[in-house]
């Protein structure tokens, strides 16, 4: 999964681009962008 | 002058000894000796290496290594004393936020040119954060609604303070807590830890008791906080204001009497962002904090009013992007300046803004930072701004 997402920083300091993933918070500058489908909590809708 | 009104609650206990090594200043001119570090308790302005050829003062000896650096200029001293040992090489910090605990940075920033360090606000116990969105664009500026996610004071001195204790630049800890009894649990784990140069209390956070109000916007109880926080803990105490108190100087006062080293002014203001369709609020949390060139006017003023009703050091923060603005904070009072959103856009601005202001120095033909603080403060003291100035004819 590739995520867009608003980024403050893009340097994983601002925690603007967080998404809900499995195990909690992960950034999708500094984590992602490209997440393995099981890395993301789909319960929920950040 | 003003009278002396430090007042130190409590037993009195015995001077601790200064966590912070004396760094040397970032800027230091190759091939210059290093800058002797002032004697501790000794004001600031002593620290001069060389004076400066405009304002030589008489008692100091003649420089005797080089009095030229390596661009032709004079050496100039940016070391700033923020109290109990917390000196900082030059008057430049990354202020709460921008560069998160500092590891992620590391790489890309030379931390070690910065004067000082303050992490992102941290809580005791981890906190997830605000749904998404987090950030939107205003005009002049950014809102931020993160929700101090951070994950609780004990993971981050685990993951974080061996870092810490190996750079040279002082790391001061933000803290945020909704009660004090949380905040005091906070700094006696802080206690001793190598690596922690001193922790900023920010006053914004919500007081759980005071029915959701932030501490800061109460001069009665910003005091019981900084108190209670002051006896639990030795460290350089920094007492982080808000702008959105009705008087920020009684605030700050009352800071300084419960024993805070210095005053950090000001925090982001609450605001509101709208989402492009209108049909609710742009952020998550609703609310954001409002960062960015917009606060300059506000941080100018507060730290205008603050500098006069304190005798302790104020640390700035607000809008900086530019050396003008890093300028302008030092003339209404500032002695030293924090560097909030705009390292966002440019991680490396801080340390940028710490070799212009040597070189506004040079410029000035001022040997000393300490020269260039509260140029702008007025000879007697100024009304305070909830009068409403402008109406006041």
């Amino acid at each position: 999964m590739a995520l867009e997402q608003e980024i403050g920083c893009a340097a994983g300091t601002c925690l603007g681009c967080v998404v809900d993933g499995a195990g909690g918070p992960v950034r999708v500058c500094r984590e992602g962008p490209v997440f393995a489908a099981g890395e993301l909590d789909w319960g929920t809708d950040r | 002058m003003k009278a002396k009104r430090r007042v130190v609650p409590g037993a009195p206990k015995p001077q601790r000894t200064p966590t912070i090594r004396r760094v040397r200043p970032a800027i230091r001119p190759v091939g210059s000796k290093p800058v002797v570090p002032s004697s501790p308790g000794a004001p600031p302005s002593s620290a001069a290496s060389a004076s400066s050829s405009s304002s030589p003062a008489p008692s100091s000896p003649a420089p005797s290594s080089p009095v030229v650096d390596a661009i032709g200029g004079r050496p100039v001293s940016l070391e700033v004393d923020l109290g109990r040992g917390l000196v900082l090489a030059n008057p430049v910090i990354a202020a709460s936020g921008p560069f998160g605990y500092g590891v992620e940075v590391a790489e890309l920033v030379d931390l070690a040119r910065l004067g000082g360090l303050v992490t992102r606000g941290t809580t005791l116990k981890p906190r997830a954060g605000n749904a998404g969105p987090r950030t939107a664009e205003v005009a002049a500026g950014l809102l931020v609604g993160v929700g101090l996610q951070n994950p609780g004071i004990d993971a981050v001195l685990e993951r974080y303070a061996p870092a810490w204790a190996r750079w040279r630049v002082p790391v001061i800890v933000n803290l945020c807590g909704e009660s004090s009894g949380d905040l005091v649990d906070i700094v006696r784990r802080l206690e001793g830890v190598p690596g922690v140069a001193g922790v900023e209390l920010n006053l914004s956070c919500t007081n759980a008791r005071g029915g959701g109000v932030a501490f800061g916007l109460d001069a009665e109880a910003s005091r019981s906080l900084v108190s209670a926080v002051r006896r639990a803990t030795d460290l350089p105490l920094i007492a982080k204001v808000t702008a959105a108190a009705a008087d920020v100087r009684a605030v700050a006062r009352a800071c300084e009497e419960a024993g805070a080293d210095a005053i950090s002014a000001i925090n982001t203001l609450p605001g509101l962002a709208l989402a492009a369709d209108r049909t609710g609020p742009a952020l998550g949390s609703v609310y954001g904090g409002i960062c960015g060139p917009a606060l300059k006017p506000v941080a100018l003023r507060v730290v205008f009013e603050v500098a006069q009703a304190v005798d302790v050091p104020v640390i700035g923060i607000g809008g900086v992007a530019t050396i003008d603005d890093v300028l302008d904070l030092l003339a209404v009072g500032a002695a030293a300046v924090g560097v909030g959103v705009a390292a966002f856009a440019d991680p490396m601005l801080p340390v940028r803004l710490a070799d212009e202001l040597a070189d506004a120095c040079r410029a000035r033909g001022v040997g000393d930072v300490a020269d260039l603080v509260g140029t702008a403060q007025p000879k007697r003291l100024s009304p305070p701004s909830t009068r409403g100035a402008e109406y006041a004819r």
